[in-house]
């Protein structure tokens, strides 16, 4: 007969068996890796991103790798974070929000990962340079775009017309634009988006200039004169007819779902390479893909690479090391570029960029051939954007341009306002 | 004799230690009497004190400050007040939108919550029906989802303009994304959530004795007399409340113009309302010393508009009591 006292006695002794079975198991967890990793984007991105942790945890035992992807808020709740001192171990950053937050100390300088933890030898050439701030290695670029003009191929052969290309000028740009716009003669309904407000274009039309959106000490790298000839171009093609009406063109908040091509409003966009996928993703039409006007047929592009997406590892990691492992293994190995594709941009490891051409689609392939086609025409990549950078291209650059568009405000007005307004919220 | 006064004093002794021990006794259930209530109150309590006062009093202490989300905050005085007063364009704007709303939305709505009631109280067949049909727009109209419903109607291909274009044969402009219409749109949402001022008036006019409208029936009122002499002073400490409600509420307004334009108060901070701008300032920019100034001159104005209200309700309320 069993006793109760016999009973309890077992129970503990099986409790305690358990317990101790359990010590070497939990010790070895503790030694291991949980890293977090942090990102915003569609769920393909997120399908991606997750398929490479896993794999990147079957050939790293003990380690993990989970995160999510966050959407709106994912400033707010990094900031948060970053207060906290609970940053995540991987974190995604895009060039304007990567100075800052390196400077107010988020994230782990690279250079004593690079060339050991982090194998760099098969990167393209200026590949660190995409992501160093004040000196240091801040993060790792995952893929590289360029700034691009997407056009929709049916409406021009419809037309009649010729697409532009890489020697189109401004100046034929606008008539092409007005003469499309006709030729398709549909309501609301025009060529060319208004991007007298998208401060990318700005900036690409200043560097033809041999200017830029700012200056290397973070001031802004313009003057009354290049805004009002900037705004000039755009207010006269708008009356011209040649590009999208100002109630259309407010409402683009600069994603690809508010564009006036992917709405059905124009029949090009001034984009950025890689967003091609996510255009062609939305629109039944082909798309072609050239780089912006330019000032004279053989006149400089303007063009630089710029960093998709960047990588970096939270300053209050606990795992440094383990996470400088997985982003070696993000950008360097070849089954994770396989999953990965171009979808974070064009591949920054050679070897990858080369492995996973034939692997893709027509439309990312035509994304890769756009990257490499602009090699020759490249300039260096500008200094990191000063504080404010992301404000003014908010609250300054598309407020402005809608004044302009409405009739609010005349070209010298507007040009004026950018300036001061500009002036206002830069901060270097 | 000294026997009777004897017990007549023994019992005036009694009476009186009855008293005190009935009076201990009173206060002690008194003490238990009130922490109970007080536990009762505990869940709230902690709530109102950790989730409303102590972030209210921490953002009153860093409205003094250059707080933003990172480095440790340090103190400027009223620096951020200053900037709010001489310094800030954008700041004026929104309050010239917010007041725009206010005047706008809050007197058309109650005047169309009126003219509901009304109707609905002239003994209308199916009353619960209608009451709940015409609250609904109330219970929804705050949501996100309705927000994107109204963004999908006055759109440039919305539902609004297909209904012009068909009908009149007009073509329309996008009425979300044009500065000269977007804020109506907002307006116009407002007010077609006027369920539950609706619902107050409804009980409102239930309170009015039947006998007056007789009466002035008898001397000969037409309906326009009666709902003027008799509706309207009647029903005056009910719009009071409906309208001091509703003015908060409109000061607060937010969700429809951050989903409306996207959190950017466009077309061209048109629909700028005062807290979506505070919410830029805090979120987007992480100004958060200079937004918690801003939330605080809001309770200010807040406070006058009510304030002012309570000083005119006693030239027009009318109270019966």
């Amino acid at each position: 007969m069993i006793s109760r006292r016999h009973l309890m006695q077992q129970a503990m002794a099986l409790g305690a068996g358990a317990l101790a079975s359990q010590i070497p198991f939990m010790s070895a967890q503790a030694a291991d890796a949980a890293l977090r990793l942090y990102w915003w984007g569609s769920p393909d991105r997120s399908k991606r991103t997750l398929d490479v942790a896993k794999l990147f945890e079957q050939s790293h035992p003990g380690v993990t790798a989970t995160g999510e992807a966050v959407g709106g808020d994912y400033w707010t709740k990094l900031a948060t974070m970053l207060v906290g001192r609970n940053l995540p171990d991987v974190i995604q950053f895009e060039p304007t929000t990567l100075p800052d937050y390196y400077r107010r100390g988020a994230m782990l300088p690279l250079d004593s990962y690079l060339g050991s933890a982090i194998k760099t030898d098969k990167f393209g050439p200026g590949v660190l340079d995409l992501a160093r701030v004040d000196g240091k290695v801040a993060g790792i670029a995952l893929g590289i775009n360029s700034f691009s003009m997407f056009y929709d191929t049916e409406a021009f052969s419809k037309a009649g017309l010729a697409p532009p290309s890489a020697k189109t000028t401004w100046k034929e740009f606008a008539d092409l634009s007005v003469e499309l716009t006709k030729a398709m003669g549909k309501d609301r309904v025009w060529a060319s988006p208004n991007a007298s407000r998208y401060n990318y274009v700005f900036d690409v039309w200043l560097h033809q200039r041999g200017k830029s959106l700012f200056t290397e000490d973070g001031q802004l790298g313009f003057t009354v004169d290049d805004a009002k000839e900037w705004y000039d171009y755009w207010e006269t093609l708008r009356q011209r007819g040649g590009c999208v009406a100002p109630d259309v063109q407010s409402l683009d908040q600069s994603l690809i779902d508010s564009n006036p091509l992917a709405r059905g409003n124009s029949a090009m966009s001034f984009a950025y390479s890689n967003q091609l996928i996510g255009y062609q993703s939305v629109l039944k039409p082909k798309l072609g893909i050239t780089s912006y006007p330019v000032t004279k047929a053989d006149g400089p592009s303007g063009l630089y690479y710029r960093p998709a997406l960047i990588w970096c590892i939270g300053k209050t990691s606990k795992n440094p090391d383990a996470a400088a492992a997985f982003i070696d293994f993000f950008v360097n190995d070849p089954e994770a570029g396989k999953i990965l594709g171009v979808e974070r941009g064009v591949p920054v490891n050679l070897d990858i960029r080369g492995a996973v051409v034939p692997l893709v689609d027509e439309v990312p392939r035509m994304t890769i051939e756009y990257v490499n086609a602009i090699a020759n025409r490249v300039v260096p990549y500008p200094a990191p954007v000063p504080k404010g950078a992301t404000e003014f291209d908010q609250m300054v650059m598309r407020p402005v341009a809608d004044q302009l568009a409405f009739g609010q405000l005349s070209v010298v007005q507007a040009a004026e306002r950018l300036i001061s307004e500009g002036k206002r919220v830069i901060r270097s | 004799m000294e026997a009777r006064y004897l017990r007549e004093d023994a019992g005036r002794i009694a009476t009186a230690a009855d008293r005190l021990a009935a009076n201990r006794h009173e206060r002690g259930s008194f003490l238990r009497y009130q922490f109970a209530s007080y536990s009762f109150l505990l869940p709230w309590l902690i709530g109102f004190l950790a989730l409303t006062l102590g972030p209210a009093l921490s953002s009153l202490y860093l409205s003094f400050t250059d707080y933003d989300l990172v480095d440790t905050p340090y103190w400027v005085g009223i620096a951020n007040y200053s900037r709010i007063a001489s310094d800030d364009p954008r700041f004026w704007k929104a309050m010239q939108v917010t007041f725009t709303f206010v005047v706008l939305s809050v007197p058309l709505k109650l005047a169309f919550a009126l003219a509901v009631a009304v109707a609905l109280n002239k003994g209308l067949r199916g009353l619960t029906f209608f009451r709940a049909v015409f609250y609904l727009p109330s219970l929804i109209g705050a949501s996100v989802a309705i927000a994107v419903l109204w963004r999908q109607i006055f759109a440039g291909d919305g539902l609004l303009n297909r209904l012009l274009a068909s009908v009149f044969g007009y073509e329309g402009p996008s009425w979300i994304s044009t500065p000269g219409t977007a804020l109506y749109t907002l307006v116009l949402l407002a007010v077609w959530q006027f369920g539950s001022p609706m619902i107050i008036f409804l009980a409102g006019l239930r309170q009015i004795p039947q006998d007056m409208y007789e009466a002035a029936s008898i001397d000969g009122a037409g309906a326009r007399r009666q709902f003027l002499k008799i509706t309207l002073p009647l029903l005056t400490p009910v719009i009071f409340f409906n309208a001091v409600i509703q003015t908060i509420d409109a000061f607060k307004a937010f969700t429809s113009a951050f989903v409306i334009s996207n959190g950017s108060g466009g077309p061209i901070d048109s629909t700028l309302f005062y807290t979506l701008y505070l919410y830029q300032e805090a979120f987007v920019n992480f100004r958060i010393g200079y937004a918690s100034a801003l939330a605080w001159v809001l309770v200010v104005i807040i406070g006058i508009f009510t304030a002012l209200s309570f000083l005119s309700a006693r030239f027009w309320v009318h109270y019966d009591d």
